[in-house]
């Protein structure tokens, strides 16, 4: 067997080395070159650590009045306090833990939507296509913002109705970007190849183009995440809210009204959902040059 | 011929496609066999039908094509009458498929490894360390550097001719008793193209693997083939066994497909310019009633515009053309 034979090719004889490089290793390359992309991810770091740990070392109830209504900030509330004397920095690290987990939950139900019909639209096309498409214009359609306001208000607001009616105004993008994914993909000669080895229709769909098509929908997912949080604190500033969660939407629209005597109330929680906002999009841009190999060296 | 064991035997293979106009006809009841440890060369131009044999075959046909009649034989099997859970079962284990181009044909995301292990987990429901351990030898026996370390490669760290070995490995995991190859070599330069060719012949010595090698190079069929059936527009102009084909082709288009095969001219004498066919293969949506090379063939006779049957003219040796009509002899042999 080790012998040299006729068939081997001449690099057999001489083995260069070869150190196995998997994609990861240079995904992981470009990004850190991308300054703006790592500082997004040390932000996001820690507000993900002020959302775990806040609570749990403030140990406050944030609806409680702890203050005198319109306390400006400084002194011994660091952010103020509103028109009913709750500590808006309170507010503000408590409303991280809300604010983020409605956020992730609205887009993990956006993505599995809206996933699952591309997949299957794009991956069986003819009538499957036809049929998911149109279901997917239907909602592509409706007014986003007025057709979440009208969910929220029959389904009665909570943070449940909150998640749902985003998931189903925001998963059509998500979905025709995944039929787009896998129909390029499933033209592969890899997928041909991997059906003649006998790979059921599953298989090829979640195993062969799904972790082809992953990169653009990672990045998607991302800024799906920060469009969730932009949507519930609108959602939130017309009153479209579950009351007795704390969110930063929830803050803003609460103080709506106040707003030109105390600023502090609202700019506060504002700021945290930009810095959110903006980090999630600067890890997303990141994510897209590195994964995007037309970029790579 | 009779003493070998048939592999494969299909007959009457055709193959129509949906159109506006109603159904095309792309493969005209095709037939062939395949002996147990031979290669068959099923040669022809582009667009002749040569590659939707070979996906009639997978039953991997793209729609709106599909089989309309005919039978495959392998083994105990119609392939074309198994339920399609059956078919899947097959696939990769009895009847395997090498692709034409070794670049494309690897899943970027995954290890060589894991893409070879997979087809061994799915059909021989291996264990993940079995299937890498397998992995390993397969790679060793189609003379891949150092399989140890390449099994961890991704299909992007290794060259066309070493992707095309991995590709075998992967035909090769479930020893089919039918490998087709559809042009395994033409995106593989000259040298690689000749290690492939002998890794395959030794692959089929050693497991007594039947090959069934799409190509539209004379040069590979003749390296490599037992039998060569010529295809031209879905239709199956000439068979016979290699020399026989070579040496003495009797359908007027496999005698100018053997006059195109560029020659090296030693001595570096004056070159005579490369000969060519000339037109295309017809448009299978107008193919006439008549024989469909008729409108290029330098021999036509008013005969050619009924469709010629295929002439026995020696043992497993036949000839779809009217030059070869028994009854015509004398008056036109050449």
């Amino acid at each position: 067997m080790d012998l040299p034979s006729k068939s081997a090719p001449p690099e057999a004889l001489a083995p260069e080395s070869i150190a196995p490089v998997p994609p990861w290793s240079e995904t992981w390359r470009m990004f850190r070159a991308n300054r703006p992309a790592v500082a997004g991810v040390l932000v996001l770091v820690a507000i993900v650590l002020v959302g775990l740990l806040g609570p749990l070392v403030l140990q406050v109830n944030p609806f409680s009045m702890v203050a005198a209504p319109y306390t400006e900030p400084g002194g011994q509330s660091l952010f103020g306090s509103d028109y009913l004397g709750r500590d808006v920095f309170v507010g503000v690290i408590y409303g991280t833990r809300a604010t983020l987990a409605l956020g992730v939950s609205a887009a993990a139900l956006t993505v599995v939507i809206g996933v699952v019909f591309g997949a299957l639209a794009g991956f069986y096309g003819g009538w499957v296509d036809n049929l998911l498409m149109r279901v997917t214009e239907f909602f592509q359609v409706l007014p986003t913002l007025l057709f979440a306001m009208v969910l929220v208000t029959v389904l009665t607001p909570s943070a449940i109705t909150v998640i749902v009616a985003i998931g189903i105004v925001a998963w059509p993008a998500m979905a025709r970007l995944t039929r787009a994914e896998f129909m390029k993909i499933k033209a592969r000669e890899y997928v041909a190849a991997s059906r003649a080895a006998g790979a059921t229709n599953a298989y090829l769909i979640w195993r062969i183009i799904m972790p082809n098509a992953a990169p653009p929908l990672i990045i998607a997912t991302m800024l799906t995440v920060s469009i969730a949080i932009l949507f519930e604190a609108s959602l939130s500033f017309l009153g479209l809210n579950d009351p007795e969660v704390m969110t930063w939407g929830l803050m803003i629209g609460l103080s709506r009204d106040y707003f030109l005597v105390s600023w502090w109330a609202v700019t506060f929680p504002g700021l945290a959902i930009f810095l959110t906002v903006l980090s999630l999009t600067l890890v997303g841009d990141g994510l897209n040059d590195a994964l995007n190999p037309k970029l790579r060296r | 011929m009779s003493e070998v064991p048939t592999t494969l035997t299909a007959s009457d293979l055709c193959v129509d496609f949906d159109s506006r106009t109603g159904p095309v006809r792309i493969l005209h009841h095709v037939g062939f066999a395949v002996a147990r440890g031979q290669t068959l060369g099923l040669v022809g131009e582009s667009g002749c039908g040569k590659s939707m044999t070979a996906l009639a075959l997978m039953r991997l046909i793209p729609p709106p094509g599909a089989i309309t009649q005919g039978t495959a034989i392998l083994e105990d099997d119609d392939l074309f009458a198994v339920s399609e859970d059956r078919m899947r079962d097959l696939r990769g284990s009895a009847l395997a498929m090498i692709f034409q181009e070794p670049m494309t044909s690897l899943n970027p995301v995954f290890t060589i490894g894991t893409q070879i292990g997979e087809t061994l987990r799915e059909h021989r429901g291996l264990s993940r360390n079995e299937a890498r351990e397998q992995a390993v030898e397969l790679l060793r026996s189609v003379y891949v550097p150092d399989p140890q370390r390449r099994v961890n490669a991704y299909p992007h760290q290794l060259s066309g001719g070493m992707r095309q070995r991995v590709m075998i490995a992967i035909a090769l995991a479930c020893n089919p008793v039918l490998l087709i190859a559809d042009e395994p070599t033409t995106a593989l330069d000259a040298t690689v193209q000749a290690q492939i060719f002998d890794l395959l012949q030794e692959v089929q010595e050693q497991r007594g693997t039947s090959i069934i090698l799409v190509t539209h190079d004379f040069g590979a069929v003749a390296e490599m083939a037992d039998r060569i059936i010529v295809m031209y527009a879905g239709h199956n102009v000439e068979e016979g066994s290699v020399e026989e084909i070579v040496d003495d082709p009797r359908h007027p288009y496999t005698q100018g497909l053997l006059r195109c095969v560029p020659t090296v001219q030693q001595g570096g004498g004056a070159r005579a310019p490369l000969a060519e066919i000339p037109g295309t293969v017809p448009d299978p949506r107008r193919l006439g009633t008549g024989c469909s090379f008729a409108e290029r063939c330098p021999r036509v006779l008013p005969k050619c515009a009924s469709k010629p049957p295929a002439f026995v003219v020696g043992p497993g040796r036949t000839v779809a053309c009217w030059l070869v009509d028994p009854e015509a002899q004398g008056v036109l042999s050449p």
